[in-house]
């Protein structure tokens, strides 16, 4: 049975997240959609089954001090799927205060949920004129940038085009692994934000070129930020596993997301991982193509990263 | 003292397929639940919310009735009858077999997760998110619990239904069913509860875990039991006739924890399982004898027999995911129906006659 695909839209009340809701709910897809709200707004949602529940963020017991999951979803998720065949996809619409994370944490962790739906992507939907002041006062705005697949820039006909450059720029240096579209009133096509397979390693390979620039972004005020790192050299695959489980171990509380593809030496084939904190889901994929250079290269999204240790360790790993 | 079986026991305990007779009864819908009554009625909650009804000694053509616009996700024996079933439309509903309707409770946002009947006192609980509410067996209002802090996700009745149980996030709490407004007792334990039984005895009350878990507590003193070893959440548990053995699926092992005198703690659960593979997803000891059947995901059914080593096949690979599992009053029949629609019942006439001789026996006793 294919697994019902389920989309999360974040993002500060006011942002226009509803307004995408219902665009995504009214177009002509012949789709049928259950949405799961944490909180019905002021804007009606144009929808037969909807679901409120309240945000019920669960700590596991499994000595991953980080590993929090969202135990409504849990439990509305396993729940919506006994209902065979009454929908064919599922959008969460969280509050504008919502940690991301547990959500996503949520689909790692949990095996009913993971047996019958995953996650195809975090959308986050901004508003262009206030969120380079969300950026400065919220952190929950931060986590959010940093968490997303998709970013909207909504309202930018309320912003010049000097400061979409500007925000765009400056959500860059918290997430260059995002695909940005710029919007107003939530237009957009609606498969930009919806079957993007985000968390599928087969997609991760079709990653933007932006992931491929080396180095790292910094932003001035903000303490989250990424790390890009990429290594020419093949690397051996139990020194950079080592690595990797050190880091999410020590880090993972600041390690908002990862991604990677990999060359390991002696393997033909690129190795594909992905990330939320500590949970890590990872696999060989399709071979190099001859003529590429096989070049592994992988992000960090996450606050107080030390780049030149995390280059290091990187660099460690390289096959003798 | 464990009863004789004189040949049966070598019969049954080999590693073997059973010379049971396996019959399928295909319905209208994928099957979420099932429920046998104690007057040898039989209800499924299909995957299209409605309630199909009808007698265990022929199921099929059962009357299917529009219950809950949505699913079922809660379903149980009436306390005197009937049925009762709870669905994420927030209707909670007494059905009896014949398909007439007492509603509990009007649909409305808040789920109903659980419900539990209590037969020797005629009570039913309905869990509404995070509000128990009691009725009494025709489906009269007896009060309700002050909302616990996260939403109820198991409701379980001591041996007497004088006492109710909710499971929650951070543990169980306990009130008397006659006094819904006193202080309730809590049992904490950090972490969520999926699940809930009350030992038949009264003495424990034990959860599933997120963490994949057994956690119990002896609800004399509180007193904490930790059983772990198990690949999913568990969520179906059953407690052997002699009220000495709580079996648990939730591992390709069905494993059953041993609360004789202090508890399961510091000894190991008998285990038995054919396949490492495939996970047991639902339990049923016996409702006379030592033995407790498991289905698989691989719509297997196996038994075996308390501390006793082995397990024998009673039916075989095949079909779709096991929604429940169950014995007829008599021992004599084991219901199982599975998402794909089918409704398998396994016939065991030695155990019927096994457990009407032991009945013959106590009775002279």
């Amino acid at each position: 049975m294919d697994r019902v695909p389920v989309t999360v839209l974040t993002g500060y009340l006011g942002a226009g997240k509803t307004t995408l809701l219902n665009r995504i709910l009214t177009e002509q897809h012949g789709k049928k959609y259950a949405v799961v709200v944490n909180e019905f707004g002021e804007i009606g949602i144009d929808n037969d089954l909807v679901v409120e529940t309240d945000e019920e963020v669960f700590e596991m017991n499994n000595g991953c001090i980080c590993c929090t999951v969202r135990g409504d979803l849990i439990r509305i998720l396993s729940g919506l799927m006994r209902r065979k065949g009454k929908f064919d996809a599922i959008l969460i619409e969280t509050t504008g205060l919502a940690d991301p994370a547990p959500v996503a944490q949520t689909f790692f962790v949990d095996e009913d949920v993971q047996a019958k739906a995953k996650l195809d992507a975090v959308v986050t939907v901004v508003d262009a004129r206030n969120i380079e002041a969300r950026l400065d006062d919220s952190k929950e705005a931060r986590e959010q940038i940093a968490f997303a697949d998709v970013i909207l820039l909504n309202k930018t006909d309320l912003a010049t085009g000097a400061d979409l450059d500007r925000i765009e720029a400056r959500i860059r240096t918290i997430n260059p692994a995002a695909e940005i579209h710029r919007t107003r009133n939530s237009a957009i096509d609606l498969d930009k934000v919806l079957d993007r397979g985000a968390f599928d390693l087969d997609r991760i390979l079709e990653f933007e070129p932006e992931f491929l620039a080396a180095g790292h972004v910094h932003s001035h005020n903000d303490d989250i930020g990424s790390i890009s790192l990429t290594a020419i050299d093949a690397l051996d695959e139990n020194k950079f596993n080592r690595w990797i489980s050190h880091i999410l171990q020590t880090q993972g509380p600041d390690i908002l997301r990862s991604k990677g593809i990999l060359s390991f030496a002696g393997q033909n084939d690129q190795f594909v991982f992905q990330g939320v904190h500590m949970l890590l889901d990872g696999d060989y994929r399709k071979p190099w193509a001859p003529d590429d250079p096989r070049i592994s290269r992988l992000v960090f999204i996450g606050r107080n990263l030390d780049e030149k240790a995390l280059a290091a360790g990187f660099e460690a790993c390289r096959a003798a | 003292m464990q009863p004789d079986f004189g040949d049966f026991q070598d019969e049954v305990y080999a590693d073997r397929l059973h010379p049971s007779r396996v019959a399928c009864f295909p319905q209208e819908a994928g099957i979420l639940a099932l429920a046998l009554g104690a007057d040898g009625t039989i209800a499924l909650a299909l995957d299209d919310g409605r309630i199909a009804l009808g007698q265990q000694a022929e199921p099929v053509d059962l009357k299917a009735v529009e219950v809950h616009d949505g699913v079922s996700q809660a379903l149980c024996a009436g306390p005197r009858g009937g049925f009762v079933s709870g669905g994420d439309d927030g209707r909670a509903v007494l059905i009896d077999v014949g398909g007439s309707i007492t509603e509990l409770v009007a649909p409305g946002r808040e789920w109903v997760g659980a419900v539990a009947a209590a037969p020797a006192s005629g009570v039913i609980g309905v869990a509404c998110a995070k509000t128990l509410r009691l009725f009494d067996a025709e489906g009269k209002a007896l009060g309700a619990a002050p909302p616990v802090a996260t939403t109820i996700t198991g409701v379980a009745f001591n041996p007497k239904g004088k006492r109710v149980g909710v499971a929650h996030y951070g543990g169980v709490t306990l009130w008397f069913t006659g006094g819904l407004s006193g202080t309730p007792k809590v049992l904490p334990w950090k972490g969520s509860h999926v699940s809930l039984t009350w030992s038949p005895d009264g003495r424990f009350v034990v959860t599933g875990t997120q963490d994949k878990e057994l956690h119990g507590w002896r609800v004399e003193d509180g007193i904490d039991m930790r059983m772990s070893g198990y690949a999913a959440k568990v969520k179906s548990f059953s407690w052997s006739a002699d009220e000495r053995w709580l079996s648990c699926a939730g591992s390709p092992y069905v494993t059953s924890w041993d609360f004789i005198g202090k508890g399961p703690m510091g000894r190991p659960p008998h285990q038995f399982g054919g396949s490492e593979e495939f996970l047991a997803t639902h339990v049923a000891a016996h409702p006379t004898l030592p033995v407790v059947a498991a289905a698989f995901e691989d719509g297997r059914i196996e038994m075996g027999r308390f501390a006793v080593e082995g397990q024998v096949l009673l039916k075989e690979v095949g079909g779709g995911l096991p929604s429940g599992l169950a014995w007829s009053g008599d021992g004599g029949s084991l219901f199982m129906p599975t998402e794909d629609g089918e409704l398998f019942v396994v016939d065991l006439e030695d155990l019927k006659v096994a457990a009407a001789e032991q009945k013959k026996q106590k009775k002279r006793r």
